[in-house]
């Protein structure tokens, strides 16, 4: 409790009359007691002294009476006044008594985040300096290919939604959704404590300014210069958004829109009195976010300089999710070339960096005074056949044929190749979507497997009427992940084994994927499905039919009718278990060849803790790295 | 060679120089536009057809490449190469931004490839056929044969990691100089150290030097005074050649030492094809380099008075 506050009670708390006559009684009467029994230095008998004082509180207690009763008797009005003030007395007392309680409630809950932030071990002063390979582009995170959408995003920045890392769940982070109006309108509850850096709130209005921005509707951006990643939500809103009130956003969308979570944790929200105040430019250059690191300093290509928010909302209590940090400061220093930020880390001028190949880390497993970050990676390694155009002259597309798609899967040893080229953390990729939202479980993957098998591969070939193979073109990228070059080199050897004699061309991954884009090259596209924690848009891009990256598709196999059925089922357990059985389907019809989920290392100072509690760190994770005291 | 003869050479060399950047310009926008589409890079898997049409008209990059060409044209005689398709802010602004570290840099190689190459060229020439000779051609050799970038990340280990003498990379103090200095200045080097010395063993046999030597000049001043301006020619002309080597040397340097100058910047450009800041890079980097040989060629004169004694 603060002397002020202390104070400002006390003068809240009214005296009544009433109560200074009893305090002034009972003053009187203790005064008397004292002069019968002294001042407590002679040895009196204890027994003696209680029957004094019980007679005098008698006394005290019949004179108490005897002028209530008067008083009573005497004056009604005053009497109701004394009542009034009686209650309002005990108004007082109740509310003292509540803010007591509040107040070590308070206490206990403070008590209870400083051990769960783990105060003394923790060295709250300290900067911490991660090496990254670029910081360019502007801040405006709307606008395409910021850099802050890449690297800085979660930093910076608060998102409706976000993932929870244990649960591997879409949870509530700045605000949370409900559907209403029979599934064709979102409410937006945004929530309370969420301030731009500035001090300013967060609110509806800043959601809604957002949308609009992002979708060309505000009126002094009508060409919509929006990150395309937050398209879907863009595209599913289907009218004008209302504020209901503060914290409250209607937003009526399409009814086709069943993954809104999804859009919640990737559209970043932005502030609307800022912008206005200084212009797109001025944002891009001097952007500014909720989150929890507030920017300090940006020099493009050198360094971004970010402080702690101590009043960021979401507290230690929700250590698995983005909450408030740890490190005072964090300094993202660039270093492009990944033998530099190793010898950054080696030298002491960096403490960690996410983004290192196998290859520069692996010495350092054991090594003292340093830490290898596994990570779970992005993105599983997968190769889509074409099907959807003839292959050869006669018309014929050999990838049509399930055997031969088959064959391929068991031509080819995924096992090997990520043990030999890989960490050999890595594990085989089973298609669509993350484990805990509709992906395979263990239990259905395991005895689906098509385990390498050399003979069995050639078999299905022969049974497909390629028993003397075929040749085919096979695209992949260069340069994007590490060993896709020598992945790709040695699928095209395995493949080659049971007759798929492939051309191989490995480009820059813009130009592969603005070839596979056209959907009309046939062979082989060596890409990658994407993580995210709602598969939707791996399914929008590569499995819906005529979506932006599918190439291989099956009319006959009911993949598109899940895909449509997933699409309108609003009930989270329906739509999960849909999306399981379109994995499944997925990955026993044989779609793509499937490889791995690759594993990413990194590098860090053993000074430092960095749990994300199984889920990737990655630029936008920093908030996850604690000091430690050393 | 007069005043009339210098501007002549002046006015000649400019003209020529502004279509060497012209040329460079046209064919950089030509084949960039052919080779990249900057569209795939600022965009993701979801993005559908109808989108990345949007984003190309936004950018510019719609439209027959002629018209697409002579806009450009239009626009760029008036300076203005348009907005970088990431930070949106104006190219020339982005790569003027920086140009200070990348001449800084460059200065400060050409400053070490001269102060090493010409005394090793010297001493090397003078003690011709000994083991300082062969030692100084060793250093020479192996400049030229080390590729920057391998020697880079040597001298971070050596330096920077093993003695924590420099920083790793970075920009900043005078520290954050030295490594990338001598990694860009090192080739250089080798060719000043080669040049000079031939130069000069050619220029101590020489009958005006006989005759100082007979007249009783010392030998530092016959070697400082006389030899050298002689020996330095060849130096000056392959110096115009050099900043265009050193200036492509950045690219290779700033990525290693992440230094954030022009070079760096321009790869990342290519690598995302930011094509106006891509351009105006290449306008910097030519300029740069048609200027150099600019002051090239009015250095002759200064450097050897025979020239301008010929001219009269």
């Amino acid at each position: 409790m603060t002397e002020k506050n202390y104070w400002q009670r006390m003068r809240r708390s009214r005296m009544s009359r009433r109560a200074l006559l009893r305090a002034s009684g009972r003053a009187g009467v203790g005064a008397a007691g004292l002069a019968l029994v002294g001042c407590g230095d002679d040895d009196d008998d204890d027994a003696a002294v209680a029957q004094v004082q019980q007679q005098q509180q008698q006394q005290q207690q019949a004179m108490q009476q005897q002028q209530d009763q008067q008083q009573q008797q005497a004056a009604p009005a005053e009497q109701q006044q004394q009542q009034q003030e009686q209650q309002a007395d005990t108004q007082a007392q109740q509310a003292e008594q509540q803010e007591q309680q509040q107040a070590m409630q308070q206490q206990q809950q403070q008590q209870e985040a400083v051990d769960l932030s783990r105060e003394g071990e923790t060295d709250w002063e300290r900067t911490v300096t991660v090496a990254v390979p670029n910081a360019v582009g502007g801040l405006d995170v709307q606008a395409p290919g910021n850099y802050t959408l890449k690297w800085n995003g979660p930093l910076h920045y608060d998102r409706l939604l976000q993932y929870d890392l244990v649960t591997r769940e879409i949870v509530p982070h700045a605000g949370s959704f409900e559907w209403i109006e029979d599934f064709t309108a979102l409410l937006w509850h945004v929530n309370p404590g969420h301030a731009w850096h500035d001090g300013t709130p967060l609110t509806a209005e800043d959601v809604k300014f957002s949308i609009d921005r992002a979708a060309g509707n505000a009126a002094y951006n009508e060409s919509g210069t929006y990150e395309t990643g937050i398209a879907y939500i863009v595209s599913a809103v289907n009218g004008e958004s209302t504020v209901v009130d503060d914290l409250t956003l209607r937003l009526p969308v399409n009814t086709d829109v069943t993954a809104p979570g999804s859009v919640g944790t990737t559209m970043p929200i932005v502030p609307k009195h800022l912008i206005e105040e200084i212009g797109d430019e001025g944002y891009n250059r001097d952007g500014m976010g909720s989150g929890p690191f507030q920017l300090i300093n940006f020099e493009p290509d050198i360094e971004v300089r970010s402080k702690r928010n101590d009043e960021y909302p979401i507290g230690y209590d929700n250590l698995n999710r983005i909450h408030r940090p740890w490190a005072k400061e964090i300094v993202q220093s660039v270093r492009p070339e990944p033998v530099a930020r190793l010898a950054a880390i080696q030298a002491g001028e960096a403490d960690v960096t996410p983004s290192l190949e196998w290859e520069l880390v692996q010495d350092f497993v054991d090594e003292p005074g340093f830490e290898v970050l596994f990570d779970p990676g992005c993105c599983p390694h997968t190769i889509f056949p074409n099907t959807l155009v003839p292959m050869f002259d006669d018309g014929s597309n050999p990838y049509r044929d399930i055997r031969v798609r088959q064959a391929m899967n068991h031509a080819v040893d995924v096992e090997t190749i990520y043990g030999t080229l890989a960490t050999g953390r890595e594990q085989r990729a089973y298609g669509i979507g993350t484990r805990q939202l509709g992906g395979m479980q263990p239990e259905q993957s395991g005895p689906l497997t098509m385990e390498y098998n050399v003979e069995k591969a050639m078999q299905l070939m022969d049974a497909a009427g390629y028993a003397d193979g075929f040749e085919s073109d096979f695209y992949g990228t260069a340069g994007f992940f590490a060993w896709t070059d020598q992945i790709a080199l040695s699928v095209q050897q395995y493949l080659d084994v049971v007759g798929i004699r492939t051309n191989l061309q490995l480009d820059p991954l813009p130009d592969f994927r603005a070839r596979m884009a056209q959907r009309d090259v046939p062979g082989l596209h060596y890409y990658f499905t994407n993580q995210s924690p709602d598969p939707f848009q791996v399914i929008n891009a590569e499995v819906a039919e005529g979506g932006t990256l599918s190439v291989a598709e099956y009319p006959e196999s009911g993949i598109q009718e899940l895909v449509e059925a997933q699409r309108s089922e609003f009930d989270p357990e329906k739509r999960k278990q849909y999306l399981n059985e379109l994995a499944q389907l997925i990955y026993t019809n044989a779609s793509w060849l499937f490889l791995f989920e690759t594993v990413g290392t990194g590098l860090m100072s053993d000074t430092l803790e960095w749990d994300m509690k199984g889920n990737s760190r990655d630029y936008g994770g920093l908030w996850g790295i604690r000091p430690l005291v050393t | 060679m007069g005043p009339q003869s210098i501007s002549t050479i002046l006015v000649s060399r400019l003209l020529q120089g502004i279509l060497v950047v012209f040329v460079v310009i046209s064919v950089v926008f030509l084949v960039s536009r052919l080779a990249r589409n900057p569209v795939e890079y600022l965009t993701t898997d979801e993005t559908t057809v109808e989108e990345k049409e949007l984003l190309k008209e936004q950018l510019g990059l719609t439209g027959p490449i002629g018209i697409q060409y002579v806009k450009f044209l239009w626009n760029a005689v008036q300076l203005d190469l348009g907005n970088s398709f990431i930070s949106a802010r104006p190219a020339l602004s982005e790569v003027s931004s920086r140009a200070s570290k990348t001449l800084q840099l460059g200065a400060a190689a050409l400053i070490f490839s001269l102060a090493l190459g010409v005394p090793l060229g010297i001493i090397a020439a003078l003690n011709r056929a000994t083991p300082t000779d062969w030692m100084a051609r060793f250093l020479a050799v192996l400049g030229q044969a080390v590729p920057n970038f391998w020697l880079g990340l040597i001298l971070i280990f050596f330096f920077a990691v093993q003695l924590d003498l420099m920083p790793t990379g970075g920009s900043g103090g005078i520290e954050h100089l030295v490594l990338p200095t001598i990694t860009l200045g090192l080739l250089a080097s080798a060719v000043s150290m080669r040049l000079t010395r031939s130069g000069m063993i050619d220029v101590m046999g020489t009958d005006f030097v006989r005759t100082a030597r007979a007249k009783g000049l010392r030998e530092s001043t016959i070697i400082w005074r006389h030899a050298l301006r002689h020996a330095l020619l060849p130096v000056a002309t392959i110096l115009g050649i050099q900043v265009g080597y050193m200036i492509a040397g950045t690219v290779i340097v700033e990525q290693v030492f992440a230094w954030p100058g022009i070079g760096r910047l321009m790869l990342h450009t290519i690598l995302v094809g930011d094509f106006p800041v891509m351009i105006a890079g290449i306008l910097v980097i030519s300029t740069s380099i048609v200027v150099a040989n600019i002051l090239v060629d009015l250095s002759y004169p200064i450097i050897d008075p025979r020239i301008r004694a010929g001219s009269r």
